[in-house]
C-alpha cells in the first residue's frame, strides 16, 4: 500500500515538474468544459421548469385545428365541454403575439377569465389584473425593463379595436425568479386580451381539468361531440386534444437528451482537447519523453509509469472539472448566465432581466468530472504508455 | 525509498537511486510544494461540491414561485424561447404544433429553424392526428 502511496506522491510531484505544462494542461480542459457545463445547466434547469409547466398545467387543452394548423376557436364551444362526464373545470386562455413600444419590443398577451385572479400572487410585485375602467395588465419583467415601466404606470392605446382603444396600467411586474416565459410576457383578463387583439368571442384554448382517471374518456369524448361549425356550415376547425402525456412524450429524456446541435460541437472541442493533452504530456514534450526514459532506466516498471501519469491526470481533470464548476456556478448564478443564455435562450437579452433557470447538480457536473477525466487521461496515458514501452536510450534522446 | 517487502510482483523490482526524487525523499522545504498543489485541488473540490450542495438547497425555495405561477396559467412555456416572435413552438408546443420554418415551402427546413438547432431543450412537435387516441378512450 505504501508504495501506491509513494508512486501517487511522484504523481503530484510531477504536477509541479512541468508548472506551465500542467496549468495549460487544466486551463485547457476548464475552458472546455465550462461552456458545456453552462449549458448542461441550462438545458437541465429549462427541463425542470418544463416539466413543471406540465405537471402543474392543465390535464386537457382542447383547441382547435384547421388545414394542419392551430386555429382560434369560438368560446362559446365552453359549455360543450363543460357538459362532459368527469370534466371539473373548463378554463378559456388567450396565447397571442403583439409588438409594443417603440422599439416593436415582442411580447406575448396571455388572457384569462378573471375570477382565475381572485387569489393574490406571490410571483409577482403588485397584483392580478381585474376588470376596470383601463386595462389592467402584469408585465415580464424583461418586458417592464425593456419599456422602462413601472407599477402604476400608463400605457396609451397600442392596439386598435373597433369598439375603441383604452389606456392600460400596470397594475403588476412579475419577480424574476418567476419561470422564464414571464420575461415578455402580458397578462390580463379574457376580455382585454380578445380587445387587444380585437377578437371577441374567440379563444386559443380550454384548459380543462377533469376528475381523477377521466383524462382518456374526456379526451375522447371531445373529439366526439364538440363542434366549433357555425350552425348551417359544413367547414370549420376540428378538435385537437393535447394531454399531458403527450406533452411528457415531447420532452427530451435522459442525460444527454437531444441538447441540440450544441452537443456536436462539443464533441469536436473534446476532441481537439484530448489531442492538446497528447502534445502536452508527452508526444509532443521531448522534455517529458526523456523525464520516464530516465524512470525506466533507474528501474521503473511501466505499470507504475502509467500510475503515476494516471495519479498525475486524475489531478489535473479533478483541478479542471471544479474550477469549471465553481465558474460555471458563478457565471450563472452571480452573473446570471451573462451573454450565453442569449445564446441558447431565444428573447433573452445579453443580460437578461429574468432569472435564468439552471440545475448543475448531480448529473451535469457529475459529467464534467467524467468529460475531465476522459479528456485528460485519453491524451495523456497514451502519450506516456508510448514513452514507458520504447526502450529508455531511445525515450531519453 | 520504495521497498521490496510487500510489495506486488511489478514493485518488487524498483531499484532507484537512494536520491531520486520522490514525494517522500525530497526535502521538507521542497516537498512543502507537491503538498500545498495536492491540499489546494482538494480544497477547490470540496468548494466546488459544498456550492454545488448549497445551491441545490436553495433550488426548492427557488420553485415555490414558479410552482405557483404554472397552477395560475394553466401551464405557460415549455422550451427554450421567452417570446412567440422565433418560433412559437419554441416557447410552447401547445400554442404552435409545429415548427415555423416546417410549415414553409422548403421540406425538412425545421432542421434549419436555429431555435431548435441550437437550442439547448430541443422537443418534438406534438403529432396532429388526434387518430392515436380512439373514440372509446383505448390508445
Ligand atoms: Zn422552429
Amino acid at each position: 500500500m505504501t508504495k501506491f502511496i509513494e508512486i501517487a506522491g511522484t504523481g503530484v510531484t510531477a504536477i509541479l515538474l512541468h508548472p506551465w505544462r500542467s496549468a495549460v494542461t487544466a486551463g485547457a480542459v476548464t475552458v472546455v468544459l465550462l461552456p458545456y457545463l453552462v449549458c448542461l445547466g441550462l438545458s437541465h434547469g429549462l427541463r425542470l421548469e418544463a416539466e413543471s409547466s406540465i405537471q402543474l398545467g392543465a390535464d386537457l387543452y382542447v383547441s382547435g385545428i384547421q388545414f394542419g394548423h392551430k386555429v382560434p376557436i369560438p368560446l362559446v364551444a365552453k359549455s360543450q365541454i363543460e357538459r362532459i362526464d368527469g370534466v371539473t373545470e373548463v378554463v378559456p386562455r388567450i396565447v397571442g403575439a403583439i409588438a409594443i413600444g417603440r422599439n416593436r419590443e415582442s411580447a406575448v398577451v396571455v388572457g384569462m377569465p378573471v375570477d382565475r385572479f381572485a387569489t393574490g400572487a406571490s410571483f409577482l410585485e403588485g397584483r392580478l389584473p381585474g376588470q376596470n375602467s383601463v386595462n389592467e395588465l402584469v408585465l415580464g419583467s424583461e418586458l417592464a425593463h425593456r419599456l422602462n415601466l413601472k407599477l402604476d404606470s400608463r400605457i396609451p392605446p397600442f392596439y386598435q379595436n373597433a369598439q375603441g382603444e383604452k389606456v392600460s396600467s400596470v397594475v403588476g411586474i412579475f419577480r424574476p425568479d418567476a419561470p422564464v416565459w414571464q420575461a415578455n410576457l402580458i397578462l390580463t383578463t379574457l376580455t382585454t386580451a380578445a380587445a387587444i387583439f380585437n377578437q371577441e368571442g374567440l379563444v386559443n384554448d380550454f384548459l380543462v381539468y377533469c376528475r381523477p382517471g377521466y383524462e382518456d374518456h374526456v379526451r375522447a369524448k371531445v373529439l366526439e361531440t364538440v363542434s366549433y361549425r357555425a350552425q348551417g356550415s359544413s367547414g370549420g376547425p376540428r378538435p385537437m386534444v393535447i394531454q399531458r402525456t403527450d406533452l411528457t412524450a415531447v420532452l427530451p429524456t435522459g442525460l444527454l437528451g437531444q441538447q441540440g446541435v450544441f452537443e456536436l460541437h462539443f464533441v469536436l472541442v473534446f476532441a481537439v482537447g484530448i489531442l492538446v493533452v497528447l502534445v502536452t504530456s508527452g508526444l509532443g514534450l521531448s522534455e517529458r519523453r526523456r523525464e520516464i526514459g530516465i524512470l525506466k532506466a533507474t528501474g521503473w516498471q511501466t505499470d507504475e509509469i502509467l500510475f503515476r501519469s494516471l495519479v498525475e491526470g486524475c489531478l489535473l481533470s479533478l483541478a479542471a472539472a471544479a474550477l469549471a464548476i465553481v465558474l460555471g456556478l458563478v457565471w450563472l448564478r452571480v452573473f446570471n448566465g451573462f451573454w450565453i443564455a442569449g445564446v441558447f435562450l431565444y428573447g433573452a437579452g445579453v443580460s437578461p432581466a429574468f432569472r435564468v433557470p439552471f440545475v448543475l447538480a448531480p448529473a451535469p457536473a457529475l459529467l464534467t468530472v467524467l468529460i475531465a477525466l476522459v479528456v485528460v487521461m485519453t491524451g495523456s496515458i497514451y502519450s506516456t504508455w508510448r514513452a514507458a514501452t520504447a526502450s529508455p536510450a531511445e525515450a531519453m534522446r | 525509498m520504495l521497498g521490496a517487502r510487500v510489495a506486488p510482483r511489478s514493485w518488487t523490482t524498483l531499484k532507484r537511486p537512494a536520491n531520486f526524487p520522490t514525494f517522500f525523499n525530497i526535502p521538507v522545504m521542497k516537498r512543502s510544494g507537491p503538498r500545498f498543489i495536492f491540499v489546494g485541488i482538494l480544497m477547490l473540490t470540496m468548494l466546488a461540491a459544498a456550492a454545488l450542495t448549497a445551491d441545490n438547497l436553495s433550488l426548492a425555495r427557488r420553485r415555490s414561485h414558479a410552482d405557483e405561477f404554472q397552477r395560475l396559467l394553466g401551464g405557460l412555456g415549455l422550451g427554450p424561447s421567452v417570446d412567440l416572435a422565433g418560433c412559437p413552438m419554441c416557447f410552447d408546443a401547445r400554442a404552435s404544433f409545429a415548427c415555423k420554418e416546417d410549415e414553409g415551402a422548403l421540406p425538412g427546413s425545421k432542421f434549419l429553424c436555429r431555435h431548435h438547432a441550437c437550442s439547448v431543450l430541443r422537443y418534438r412537435p406534438i403529432p396532429l392526428e388526434p387518430a392515436a387516441i380512439h373514440k372509446d378512450g383505448t390508445r
